[in-house]
């Protein structure tokens, strides 16, 4: 019986440090566009040369205003 | 400035500001108002907490703490009223701008009917004349007209609106004093540009930026612990048979929780904007204003931030023997005709020089020959005397025709001259009919403003780097920035070059601020962190900005980068201080909480105070005043001169650290020997 | 020799032997942390574990490892000690009632090695040498592991909050560092004096007519890890104060060094990881700033000895042992406290009041100075990023370590962090010195038995495991409280910990220029150091002048 409690208190104990994994990871990468910390966050990745990129794309750029 | 907004830089508080703010302040008791600063939230429940326990067992000390505590929650709603009370009578005189008034709206049919200037919508067409005012925010569609914008930028002299270009945007409010213009409207009611700086200057559209949400994080962090120290204190004493009443625990509480800077958290924040708002920038979000003390990289436009913006006569460049008086004279007379900028410079370089009286007079009988866009040339005819004065080749041209010929050492400056980024212009005379003979070169530059290069110097020391952003060619552009101090330089700059180094910058973490007017530089405004547009600039660049410069000088960002740091400098140093104090609200609380259990304890009570009771009451009427002593600090900003990170912590730790540290030791200690004296206590 | 000269000598001592190791095994620590090959037994390994030892695991399924991995370690313990009696080399012990055996497996998993039983009286060698020396070898490597998985999010930058992988994390820091040095040192102690047999009790008659209890056991094995992955769970009650388990001054001093060996080299190694030698070097600076003030105090208090304990004995070497004296027992008082190994070679409890007191608040600072292996450094950089923080807003720009920005969603993670451990501590003392029960296991009333208390829930829910002898802690209440604090006190911070993580490898990497706070200055030791303690301080201070405060000043 007494081992029961405990077991249980254990699963409870680590069912509840996984739900606070989830909890902060679905907190954590919310929809970038919404991400006041991340600035630039709607800006192309790094690496890619943007060379072949239209004019149109800026202003789509543009239009998630997010800075503002 | 003689605008009705732009109030005077007044004294930071007076007394009468405080009664004008007090209703708003009681009116912030509401908790709800106060959800969104836990801190405050916590003083206010611990106030109610201590005024049930005072009705319900009355003491002299239980009713001190518990009034010195609703003061508390007071004085914090206070800073905020009065911040905000500031920016209230700005918004009254904006206010007067949007009294109502009749637009003529060209129906699709053609004719005009009129309407009032509210049900004016994005894409209706109306027609100004002169003596009316503008309904509505707009781009000009026909016409070219002088405005007077005053009521907005505060800058007294008319301004030139036109159809298309650069110059097209017009101002809802402002008042057309010469012509007719077509406009097209491009917001609608309630989102002009006077409503977006209405709700700015009065924080009613305050949204809380990303680093006062992560100092609120930290402070309701402290005061959670503070809330276990405090609630579990009470179980612990009463183990050690040293029984503390909930008012005790309650008023200790208060006193550590970060109330100082929890209370001046938001006055802070609208006091940065208004600061910016004082130096007729607008920003378009407070955020905007932190990320400009956040910036790595300035993009600056070389003509009119770093430049005066025209060619000025720097040097007088004799050839062929001529005498450099010769030269002189014969340049002044050439320049008489000349009234560009570049001309008068040439006038002003000689008056000024060692030795001169007054300007040379054009002899008897002579006509000037004024600039030309086609001849490139001005200059003097007299009886036997022409004098010609231009662009190099112009005036080659010129000298060949009367069959003279130009020496070799002209060329040799003029292109000495090119290389250092200078425009050469060639002086030459013919006397009677001889063939007309080069007297020398004018060396014209870009002069650089005064100061500037300080300007730099300070902004490198506080690690953000410059960059010149010139359409002149490489060449002149290194001399341009040489000459100015600026870290790098950006040459036959297109607009999308500019975008293209955001980009780059911005992609190895840096975080840029720009200026522009243009259309063409609203992407790259946009892009930029912080993107200032001038007041003068289209709509399309000034949607584009995160903030608006109604003065239209491009030097402000370098003081909207200051006020950025200051506003976070502010913000740590405020913090820094309330924690600080604890230290001695502990020795002032503990010793008094304990003593009569663990007389042993007395030793701590190192400020030696009166009694257990008057210590609380001192401790807590500390905590409350010293709230109302730092507003006007919160609304300044503290002092900050630009220097280095290390510089600015060491200073700040010193005056705000350890200034925290002592201050309170000598203001409990002097409260003490006030309150001390209330009977009954 | 003077006590105080020979003090002095054997702190050097200790420090030069320090300076030396730190940067050798700091640099060979960065190495096993981010290599990417792999020995031949390691692989065997992960085949047995059936795990991709290449795979770059998010730092939600990092996460899940730890917690997967420690909770299954929980259970295996658990059933062992339940079920001793029935497994061999029991040498007889009854299995563990349920409150005791998960109160031990608890308190092995989570590195604190708290024992509410005497090791000779209960634990039979099985559930010493697997179940309790496996967990001082994992619980260590875990420890190790959060903290490198913090160091390489740091030094990463963009990429979607990828930490490496804890299965290869885990079983490197236990084959190629935990294990090679804790077999040196084992060899060491066997020369120095300490036993190492599987032989059965003897019970021999004294001269004197007596009985006596001769033990046995594969003392220098455990002993070796106790100290190395700073675990501290002895083979007999008397811990290291056992001659058996500490038999010279000498190993004594041996034990001192091996207890902070690791935490040092893993701040110099994260210096590596993060690719600026610097910032660990700040780091390290600040922890030996703590851990000299700390040692010396404390030295200080017990060489001039005031308090209940010396009154009642006449002088501070009550509880102590005669053959390391008042310093070297402040010393590895200091160093098990500074650290999460909660090794005594004295009782505690017989310290002077307000050594005892810094013992409470080495705990206390949350053990960061240099802290448990791997969870000292992890503590250390929580505490940096708040100082950072306040810092960073002074001089002007949103706040950045290592070029990552703290923000909004950094600080609530760090702030959870540090309101962990305070909370559990503080809600801990109120019920146990409010419950019956809990009154029930202290041996006195008054300051001193609250300091009794309050060290308890310290030591556990900071997952030090010392504790003031007085206290009876066997109890169904006690076993209970102190396993729940000690398992919060562990993986909760372990998940903040991660989570920030993943968080810096997610976040752009910013250069630093002028205007950038430098985090490896002088200037910044020294706002380290006044943030742990002003922090730490204002915590604690309340409940710490009803106990040692009081009585040190009585």
């Amino acid at each position: 019986m007494s081992d029961f409690v405990y077991l249980a208190l254990t699963l409870l104990c680590f069912a509840g440090l996984a739900l606070l994994v989830g909890i902060i990871d679905s907190r954590l990468e919310p929809d970038p566009h919404h991400d006041p910390t991340d600035l630039d966050a709607d800006e192309p990745q790094a690496d890619e040369p943007r060379a072949d990129e239209s004019q149109a794309d800026e202003a789509t750029d543009l239009s998630g205003a997010v800075r503002r | 400035m003689n605008s009705p907004h732009t109030v005077s830089q007044p004294s930071i508080l007076t007394a009468e500001q405080l009664l004008q703010a007090l209703p708003g302040a009681v009116r912030k008791l509401d908790p709800r108002a106060l959800l969104a600063t836990p801190v405050m939230l916590i003083v206010e429940l611990g106030a109610i907490a201590t005024t049930v326990l005072s009705i319900v067992n009355p003491s002299v000390m239980g009713w001190l703490v518990t009034v010195w505590l609703w003061l508390t929650v007071l004085f914090g709603n206070l800073a905020e009223s009065v911040a905000e009370g500031r920016g209230k009578a700005q918004a009254a005189s904006l206010r007067a701008l949007q009294e109502e008034t009749t637009a003529r709206r060209r129906r699709t049919d053609g004719g005009v009917e009129t309407v009032a200037s509210t049900e004016l919508r994005k894409g209706d067409v109306c027609i100004v004349e002169a003596g009316e005012r503008i309904p509505g925010d707009g781009d000009v569609l026909e016409g070219v007209a002088s405005v007077d914008e005053s009521a907005v930028t505060g800058e007294s002299a008319p301004v030139i609106r036109e159809s298309g270009g650069d110059r097209s945007a017009v101002t809802g409010g402002t008042t057309v004093l010469s012509d007719r213009i077509v406009v097209r409207i491009t917001s609608d009611p309630g989102q002009s540009f006077v409503d977006r700086m209405i709700a700015l200057v009065e924080g009613s559209e305050r949204q809380r930026t990303p680093n006062e949400i992560a100092l609120n994080v930290l402070l309701s962090t402290l005061t959670a612990i503070f809330v276990v120290v405090c609630g579990t204190l009470y179980y612990i004493a009463d183990y050690s048979h040293a029984h503390q009443s909930w008012l005790v625990l309650t008023a200790l509480l208060v006193c550590l929780i970060p109330t100082t800077i929890g209370a001046l958290l938001s006055a802070i924040g609208i006091a940065g904007m208004d600061r910016l708002v004082r130096r007729n920038v607008l920003a378009m979000s407070g955020r905007a204003v932190e990320a400009a003390g956040d910036v790595d990289v300035l993009l600056l436009d070389k003509t009119g931030t770093i430049t005066y913006g025209n060619r000025q006569a720097s040097e007088l460049l004799p050839v062929g023997g001529v005498e450099l008086r010769e030269l002189e004279d014969a340049a002044v007379l050439a320049s008489l005709a000349d009234e560009t900028p570049e001309g008068r410079s040439i006038v002003t370089l000689v008056e000024g020089g060692e030795g001169r009286e007054h300007a040379p007079r054009p002899p008897a009988g002579a006509t000037l020959v004024e600039f030309s866009a086609m001849t490139r040339m001005s200059g003097i005819d007299a009886p036997g005397l022409r004098l010609r004065k231009g662009a190099g080749s112009a005036v080659a041209a010129w000298v060949a025709e009367t069959g003279g010929v130009v020496p070799a050492d002209t060329e040799i400056l003029s292109t000495q001259i090119s290389g250092t980024g200078g425009t050469p212009l060639v002086v030459a005379e013919q006397r009677g009919e001889a063939p007309a003979r080069v007297l020398g070169v004018v060396h014209l530059k870009d002069v650089v403003k005064e100061g500037i290069r300080e300007r730099f110097a300070e902004l490198r020391a506080m690690g953000i780097r410059t960059v010149m952003i010139t359409g002149d060619n490489a060449i002149t552009a290194k001399a341009i920035a040489e000459e100015a101090g600026v870290d790098d330089v950006l040459a036959e700059a297109t607009p999308e070059d500019k975008l293209a180094l955001i980009r780059r910058e911005q992609r190895g973490g840096r975080m840029v601020a720009m200026c522009g007017d243009g259309t063409n530089d609203a992407p790259a405004l946009a892009q930029a962190d912080v993107g200032v547009a001038m007041n003068t600039g289209t709509t399309a660049a000034k949607e584009a900005g995160n903030m608006v410069d109604l003065d239209s000088d491009p030097t402000k960002l370098i003081e909207v980068v200051e006020i950025g740091k200051q506003l976070l400098i502010t913000r740590g140093a405020l913090t820094t201080f309330s924690v600080a104090n604890d230290v001695a609200k502990y020795f002032a609380i503990l010793p008094a909480m304990f003593v009569t259990a663990f007389p042993q304890l007395h030793v701590l009570n190192v400020m030696r105070l009166s009694s257990p009771q008057s210590a609380i009451v001192s401790a807590v009427v500390f905590n409350a005043l010293i709230i109302v002593a730092l507003i006007p600090l919160a609304l300044r900003g503290v002092s900050y001169r630009p220097s280095s990170a290390v510089e600015l912590l060491r200073r700040n730790i010193l005056i705000y650290g350890v200034g925290g540290l002592i201050a309170p030791f000598v203001g409990i200690k002097l409260l003490d020997l006030v309150v001390s004296l209330i009977p009954g206590l | 020799m003077s006590a105080t000269t020979a003090a002095v000598l054997e702190l050097l001592l200790l420090v030069a032997a320090l300076a030396v190791s730190t940067p050798l095994l700091g640099r060979y620590l960065a190495h096993v942390y981010t290599s990417p090959r792999h020995l031949k037994v390691e692989r065997a390994a992960y085949r047995i574990m059936r795990v991709d030892p290449d795979a770059d695991q998010h730092w939600r399924s990092y996460a899940m490892s730890v917690l997967g991995f420690s909770m299954v370690g929980l259970l295996i313990v658990y059933a062992v000690a339940r079920l001793q009696l029935h497994l061999p080399q029991s040498l007889g012990f009854a299995g563990f009632g349920p409150a005791g055996a998960w109160n031990t497996a608890v308190s092995f998993v989570s590195n604190t090695n708290w024992q509410w039983y005497s090791g000779e009286a209960a634990a039979g060698y099985l559930l010493q040498a697997t179940g309790l020396t496996v967990q001082n070898f994992v619980s260590a490597a875990v420890g190790m592991a959060v903290a490198a998985a913090l160091a390489r999010g740091l030094a990463r930058s963009r990429n979607g909050g990828r930490l490496g992988n804890f299965w290869t994390d885990l079983v490197r820091g236990t084959v190629r560092v935990l294990l090679p040095i804790a077999f040196v040192t084992a060899l060491v102690f066997v020369a120095g004096g300490m036993i190492e047999n599987w032989n059965a009790f003897h019970t021999v008659t004294t001269l004197g007519g007596g009985h006596q209890t001769i033990t046995g056991g594969p003392v220098a094995s455990q002993e070796s890890i106790k100290l190395l992955g700073t675990n501290g769970g002895g083979f007999y009650n008397a811990n290291s104060a056992h001659p058996f388990e500490n038999p010279n001054a000498f190993i004594n001093l041996v034990q001192v060094y091996l207890i902070l060996l690791v935490p040092f080299a893993m701040a110099w190694a994260f210096g590596l990881i993060v690719k600026d030698k610097r910032q660990g070097g700040a780091i390290v600076a600040t922890m030996a700033v703590l851990a000299t003030a700390a040692v010396s105090f404390m030295t200080w208090a017990e060489m001039s000895g005031a308090g209940t304990a010396t009154r009642l004995a006449g002088a501070a070497m009550e509880g102590k042992e005669t053959r390391f004296g008042e310093a070297a027992s402040a010393m590895f008082g200091s160093a098990t406290t500074l650290t999460s190994t909660g090794a005594v070679n004295s009782m505690h409890e017989s310290f002077t009041a307000p050594g005892g007191g810094i013992a409470m608040f080495n705990m206390m600072l949350g053990e960061v100075a240099p802290g448990g292996v791997g969870s000292g450094l992890y503590g250390m950089l929580m505490l940096a990023i708040v100082t950072v923080f306040l810092c960073g807003l002074m001089v002007g720009r949103t706040p950045e370590y290592l070029g990552k920005k703290i923000g909004q969603h950094e600080i609530v993670l760090v702030a959870l962090y540090i309101l962990t451990t305070p909370t559990l501590v503080l809600l801990g003392a109120a019920v146990a010195v409010t419950a019956s029960s809990g009154l029930a296991g202290l041996s006195v009333g008054g300051p001193h038995g609250l300091s009794e208390a309050l060290y308890a829930v310290t030591s556990a829910a900071n997952n030090n495991g010392s504790a003031f002898a007085g206290i009876t802690s066997g109890t169904t209440f006690w076993n209970t409280l102190l396993g729940l604090l000690m398992l919060l006190g562990r993986f909760l911070p372990i998940v903040f910990v991660l989570a920030l993580a993943g968080r810096f490898a997610t976040a752009r990497h910013q250069p630093a220029g002028a205007g950038t706070l430098p985090t490896h200055r002088p200037l910044f030791v020294a706002l380290l150091t006044g943030v742990a303690l002003v922090v730490v301080g204002l915590t604690y201070v309340p409940a710490l002048a009803l106990g040692p405060i009081a009585e040190s000043l009585s």
